[in-house]
């Protein structure tokens, strides 16, 4: 039997902390791929027990110095002057028009369709059945042929129950904690992964049901002022959800323990500065039993991709998955998860918790409590102006930054007739999609 | 000076100690003297039976009253001739005479012997003294006269001393001084003192026991005697014949101003080691260091040769060897982990190190079972005499060291005790992460040492250390060292010594996890050894020097075990099967010379290694990898099988020769197999990196090291200059699969790869060991690549080929000075420049499991930026008052004066599914520190 035990470290520690430190670094120009691995297949094959389109995903590795995310500073996911979301790195480069399917050792063919590029879903709903053993065949357009080792099915575990409790992390900060107790039938399959997906419930704080139309754009030149008017919202902006996946690799070895059943696993811990639990949030926490080749695979994956500690590092290599290329040869990081996944869905307010407490802050550090009233550059309704007024409303109305809060009677120097608040403020869409969740409950 | 003037007694005045004639010219011949005497004295002095032949002969006898002393013999003589009667009577004293037969007249001499005719040279040479090696040249075979002159040196303490006593028809160019050196305060031998030969280049050393021998032409000589923390002595001498001078030690006052020892020059020119090097721990004092803390190992790191992946990396690698080959030996038992704190803190006390050998190559032939090195540190003996205590204040630690005598002359104890007491440092931070955190030390030693008589002496250490620290809340971890030792010198004859060492090491580690959830645990891991050496050393004859013995060693290991910790906890407890072996040796090495020029140093060393059951190993199918999918059979072994043995010849040459007397060639050659190995997959080695034993799929490392250099000593023994360079080669190395779970694996051999190995390498070292301004300057060009091929490509690291290692530096730099301005302060300064080490960086990126990630592919294949660093240091001493009650000493440093953030590491992380790229460093702002020391 083999024990899994992470030696976690915080990434500084004791006393020398005053004197070391991490912090990023541009290591642009000191890298240069040029090792021939720049377009490996990366195949990301999960199939699981539950009865749904399972998913295989195909890209190819892309040059580091390429990949502009990994030479930035920390970028703030939301910003208020430039309300578009910024996307994490460059993405993959998806691996199109491949022929995917999966055998089974009873002899089943599941074959797999392009959905969007390198999403391939097979093409009927299948779940990965207890004793039965599968294989992932890949023939991308190239020709070239990749294939998996058979992956045997592990056992199913269960999930007693997911709370939430309001504590104290590591490091004192308040928050809630959300945990898991499980239990697993045998220790013949003892090793877990965890995954979860949130979903929040957001309201824009500066929400009121009109919003701007540009009835006219003028002509300064020919000094023609624009015409700006309010209208009714025409789609819900004022409350939205937002769903995010999990992103990093929870793993646990319950084999150690006896009777199998794992207590108190933290899955989460959101601080009470969160956002997201501003209102009403929701986690679906997903429990994966894995075979050891795959808990090896997200094991290695995980040590090369975080600090332990100051003074050692885990020494990284090429991760080897289960899939080959045929051929021989060729790398390529993939793997073949077979898992059985079981989930539970959890529900809880603000108040819940903090009944009395201020809510979080919003999104994106933005003040929304501070209002603009940019002018219009009708001087009928603008109040003095000046050599260097702000943008006029207009130009921000189109490139989507401000959205309506209320009328301005009385403006002063630059000032427009109406007060206006960053989009993100007044329309929750910026942050998530008006439509909410089948699975939701008030 | 009491003189009698009478029966012809002549006053001989002793002018003054430095003033001394003794050349007397009489152009007379010896001839025929008048015979028969009898003489037939019971129990007189010598002063009786002069008197007597005084009488009887009718000659004048003249001789000063002092030389003769109050011994009581017999002699009787019959019919002698008075020449016969007089070399009878003189026999057993340092008394010479001259008969003047035409004056009736016998002038007795103390040593000296009177010529009657005048040296050959005696006008050419004028007053200088003639190198034996010179006389030897010119065919001058004969002794010459005792010159004197005056001594311009009015400072002498020490009188005149005349040695031996010179023999008529004795021409023999050189005669042998030799004596032994105590220090008068402590009465222990005095070891490596420097006796050096005024004018000449004439040094020589003493040795452990404080034993020292000079070939010398007679007459006389200035001997110039030092050592580090003694006064330095001046010593006039005539020599006759070969006699002896025991040299009385007094401590000294102003010690030490140097940093380094100058006796270890000679060691250098004329031992046939190559790549050994000798600290005496009082040296690393001036030498400025982080937060203050005076480290061995640390000023290991600044000689060539010895580095270590970084600061704060745990672990020394020596000449390119992992961190595991190196064999760190406190009074004779091994310590695992010689370090506190990371690696930042050695966990050895400096008040109660003496000194520390390193071998880098040529390790003595009592040592093995590691590839790379051997740190030979011994503890003091105590003062036998005087109660002494020396004690330290720094910012993170005290510490505090007392000899204590026990019984007056023959035994003391050491005890010595080190705590950090960082905690607080920690607590009055702003960071709310490391409230929580604590990280706290200790260390203690304690050492008995008694001497029995001459020929036996005891002594035993019992030694402990401990770390403790959290980083998270919930998980607390600690390590320790524990040692005892118990050691009998005892010396059979004067040509034959023995050591008999009994030794434990203990090493453990351990993780508390008190988390939220029902899996708190306690893990431990723990090594165990316990050793047996008995080792002799014989003199046969003049020129062998023979060391030769037994070592056994017996090893019981926990590799892990984990138990559920507290009432709510259900984990299950499991214990990995425990690993036993024996490891052992003969050896015998023999060091002697060819010629003058020319030493041997031969030795051999059969190395023996058996496995010991109860055990349940597994075997693997041939020609398969080793997996838990290849396993072909699983075998059981009851207790006391010794399942499997390994061992093989280990060969330890090298060779000296003096191309002159401070100019010297050696070259080495030597080979290794080690047992024992360090299970670690990071890339510096942590604190809960566990020890291996050698068992049926993993096999010993082997390696052999062949060294040639060349050692010069220039500008009157002040400068010490040495080049030497090295080959390397390594077998059955261990390193790991990608990703291996090495800890509570019960079949770590699916985890783990055995390679090759090559390193070399110039190390080039400058020593200026002497003067206001010493210290010295290193550099070290070098290489180290390991290879881990197979025809399983699971097996493999960078498909089969060499890649440098995480410490290969191609150039390291040191420069280490010491100015003293007076007495009382001095400035030190501490230079180091390297090459940046390989780090595996990403080759490209990819997204899986809805996060960015790098991967990586062939390891250590760019290098993070260069190293360097500069420290600077005042040293403060108290006042030199010979009474005053306590001496105190500030230290005063700023260590990285440059700031410079040298990167420790660069790594990648996924944060929130995003890569960032990172940068660590230790220290990267410059950190000043105060320290003060107190003896008393």
């Amino acid at each position: 039997m083999k024990f899994h035990i992470k030696f976690s470290f915080c990434s500084l520690i004791f006393i020398l902390i005053c004197f070391s430190c991490v912090e990023p670094i541009d290591v642009s120009d000191q890298i240069s791929s040029d090792s021939g691995l720049e377009g490996t297949l990366v195949v990301e094959a999960t199939i699981t027990s539950s009865e749904i389109k399972q998913v295989v995903l195909l890209s190819r590795m892309r040059k580091i110095e390429d990949d502009s995310s990994v030479n930035s500073q920390n970028q703030p996911l939301f910003s208020a002057n430039s309300p578009i979301r910024i996307n994490n790195g460059l993405g993959p480069v998806a691996e199109e028009n491949a022929r995917v399917e999966i055998l089974d050792s009873n002899g089943n063919n599941f074959l797999f369709e392009e959905t969007t590029p390198g999403r391939y879903e097979s093409e009927d709903q299948f779940a990965a059945m207890p004793g039965t053993g599968y294989t992932l065949n890949i023939i991308t357009s190239e020709g070239s042929e990749y294939a998996s080792n058979q992956v045997q099915t592990p056992v199913a575990s269960t999930i007693d129950s997911v709370y939430a409790e309001r504590t104290f992390n590591d490091r004192g900060v308040e928050g809630i904690a959300i945990y898991t107790d499980s239990s697993l039938p045998s220790s013949a399959s003892s090793l877990i992964r965890y995954a979860y997906e949130e979903t929040y419930k957001i309201i824009a704080p500066n929400w009121t049901p009109l919003e701007f139309q540009i009835i006219s754009e003028g002509d300064p030149g020919a000094g023609i002022p624009p015409q700006v008017t309010t209208v009714p919202r025409q789609r819900e902006e004022r409350v939205c959800f937002r769903t995010e996946p999990s992103t990093g690799i929870q793993l646990t070895d319950v084999g150690s323990l006896e009777n199998n059943r794992l207590r108190r696993y933290e899955i989460r811990f959101l601080s009470m500065s969160n956002p997201a639990i501003s209102h009403r949030y929701s986690i679906l926490v997903k429990q994966y039993t894995l075979t050891d080749e795959s808990y090896a695979f997200y094991e290695s994956l995980d040590n090369f991709s975080s600090s332990e500690n100051v003074f050692s590092q885990v020494q990284p290599g090429f991760l080897e998955g289960n899939v080959f290329s045929v051929s021989g040869g060729e790398r390529v990081i993939g793997l073949l998860d077979v898992t059985s996944e079981v989930s539970q869905r959890l529900f809880f307010n603000y108040t819940d918790f903090f009944p009395d407490a201020p809510l979080p802050p919003y999104f994106g550090n933005t003040n929304c409590d501070r209002l603009l009233s940019p002018p219009i550059g009708d001087p009928a309704l603008d109040g003095p102006t000046e050599q260097n007024c702000p943008q006029p409303l207009t130009e921000r109305i189109k490139l989507g930054l401000v959205e309506y809060v209320d009328q301005n009677p009385d403006p002063s120097t630059c000032e427009g007739p109406y007060f206006v608040t960053p989009t993100i403020c007044g329309d929750c869409n910026i942050l998530g999609s008006n439509v909410v969740p089948d699975f939701w409950e008030e | 000076m009491p003189t009698r003037f009478g029966s012809g007694v002549f006053l001989i005045s002793r002018v003054s100690s430095s003033l001394i004639f003794c050349l007397f010219f009489f152009m007379v011949s010896n001839a025929q003297e008048p015979a028969s005497l009898t003489v037939d004295l019971d129990d007189s002095t010598l002063l009786d039976v002069i008197l007597e032949l005084e009488k009887q002969s009718g000659y004048h006898f003249f001789f000063s009253e002092t030389w003769i002393g109050d011994k009581k013999n017999t002699l009787t003589l019959y019919n002698v001739t008075l020449t016969e009667a007089l070399d009878q009577a003189l026999n057993e004293t340092d008394l010479n005479y001259y008969i003047l037969e035409n004056e009736k007249r016998v002038i007795l001499l103390q040593n000296a012997v009177i010529y009657d005719e005048l040296p050959n040279n005696f006008f050419v040479q004028g007053d200088t003294l003639i190198p034996s090696a010179q006389l030897a040249d010119t065919g001058y075979n004969r002794s010459p006269p005792v010159l004197l002159e005056n001594s311009t040196d009015s400072s002498t303490r020490y009188s005149l001393v005349r040695i031996g006593k010179a023999e008529v028809g004795q021409f023999r160019s050189v005669f042998t001084l030799s004596g032994k050196a105590t220090n008068v305060s402590t009465g222990k031998p005095v070891p490596d003192l420097l006796i050096r030969v005024q004018g000449s280049n004439k040094t020589t050393l003493t040795d452990q026991e404080g034993v020292y021998a000079l070939e010398l032409p007679p007459g006389y000589h200035v001997l110039l005697v030092s050592a580090l923390g003694l006064e330095e002595m001046e010593r006039e001498i005539i020599l006759y014949n070969d006699g002896t001078l025991d040299l009385k030690m007094k401590e000294g006052l102003e010690e030490l101003e140097e940093v380094v020892v100058e006796a270890k020059t000679l060691r250098t020119i004329e031992n046939t080691d190559t790549g050994s090097e000798k600290i005496v721990l009082e040296e690393s004092k001036n030498i400025p260091l982080v937060l203050g803390e005076r480290d061995i190992l640390q000023l290991a790191k600044a000689l060539p040769g010895i580095s270590s992946a970084g600061e704060g990396a745990t672990g020394l690698n020596v000449r390119g060897g992992k961190t595991d080959q190196n064999l760190v030996l406190l009074d004779n038992a091994v310590i695992y982990n010689p370090t506190h704190f990371f690696g930042i803190f050695q966990a050895l006390n400096p008040f109660t190190t003496e000194s520390a050998e390193i071998y880098k190559a040529s390790i003595p032939v009592e040592f093995g079972g590691r590839l790379s090195s051997v740190f030979d540190i011994q503890t003091l003996n105590g003062n036998t005499n005087e109660f002494e205590g020396e004690a330290s204040i720094g910012p993170v630690t005290a510490n505090l060291a007392l000899q204590i005598p026990v019984v007056k002359e023959k035994s003391s104890l050491v005890v010595g005790g080190r705590g950090a007491y960082a905690d607080w440092i920690l607590r009055t931070l702003d960071d709310e992460s490391l409230n929580n955190s604590e990280a706290s030390f200790y260390d203690g030693i304690v050492k008995y040492h008694h001497k029995l008589n001459d020929n036996n002496e005891i002594q035993a250490t019992a030694y402990l250390s401990k770390d403790d620290f959290s980083i998270t809340q919930d998980s607390l971890y600690n390590y320790s060292n524990r040692l005892a030792t118990l050691k009998w010198n005892h010396r059979y004859s004067e040509n034959t010594a023995a050591t008999l060492s009994l030794t434990y090491s203990g090493y453990r580690f351990g993780i508390d996890y008190d988390g939220e959830g029902n899996s708190d645990f306690d893990l431990n891991y723990d090594i165990d050894e316990t050793s047996f050496v008995y080792k002799l050393f014989s003199q046969v004859g003049k020129s062998h020097r023979v060391d030769y013995g037994i070592s056994t060693k017996f090893y019981s290991v926990n590799p892990g075990s984990i138990e559920p910790a507290g009432e709510e906890s259900e984990v299950s407890p499991v214990v990995i099967e425990k690993e036993q072996a024996i490891e052992g040796a003969l050896f015998i090495g023999d060091e002697f010379d060819l010629s003058d020029r020319l030493q041997l140093s031969v030795g051999l060393r059969y190395a023996f290694f058996a496995a010991a059951g109860p055990s349940t190993q597994r075997t693997y199918q041939e020609g398969s990898p080793t997996n838990e999918g290849t396993v072909a059979d699983t075998l059981s072994f009851g207790s006391g099988d010794l399942y499997k043995t390994y061992g093989g010849p280990e060969v330890r040459l090298s060779v000296r020769y003096l191309l002159d007397e401070d100019f010297s060639v050696k070259a080495g050659f030597n080979n290794a197999f080690q047992f024992i190995h360090t299970l670690s997959n990071n890339t510096t080695v942590s604190p809960i990196d566990t020890w291996k034993l050698s068992d049926l799929n993993i096999k010993p490392q082997t390696g052999y090291q062949a060294t040639l250099g060349i050692y010069k000593l220039f500008g009157d023994h002040r400068y010490e200059l040495s080049l030497e360079g090295y080959y390397k080669r390594m077998d059955n190395v261990l390193d790991f699969k990608t990703g291996a779970n090495l800890f509570l694996n019960e079949n770590v051999e699916t985890q783990v790869l055995q390679g090759r190995g090559k390193a070399y390498g110039v190390e080039f070292l400058l020593k200026k060991n002497t003067g206001r301004l010493n210290g010295w300057f290193g550099y070290t060009y070098s290489r180290s690549f390991y290879r881990f091929d197979s025809e399983f490509s699971e097996e493999r690291i960078n498909d089969g080929e060499y890649f440098p290692s995480n410490f290969d530096k191609p150039h390291d730099l040191s420069i280490i000075a010491n100015y003293r301005l007076t007495r009382r302060f001095s400035f030190s300064g501490n230079f180091v420049y390297q090459t940046g080490r390989p780090v595996t960086y990403p080759v490209g990126t990819f997204r899986f499991n809805n996060a960015d990630y790098v991967a990586f592919s062939d390891r250590n294949q760019f290098r993070i930026p260069d190293f360097y660093r500069l420290d600077l240091g005042v040293n403060i001493e108290g006042n030199h008052r010979k009474n005053k009650l306590a001496h105190s000493f500030w230290s005063i440093s700023v260590y990285n004066v440059l700031g410079r953030n040298n990167p420790y590491s660069v790594f990648f992380v996924t944060e929130n599914g995003e890569i960032k790229a990172l940068q660590s460093s230790i220290f990267a702002v410059p950190i000043p520190s105060i320290t003060y020391n107190i003896k008393f």
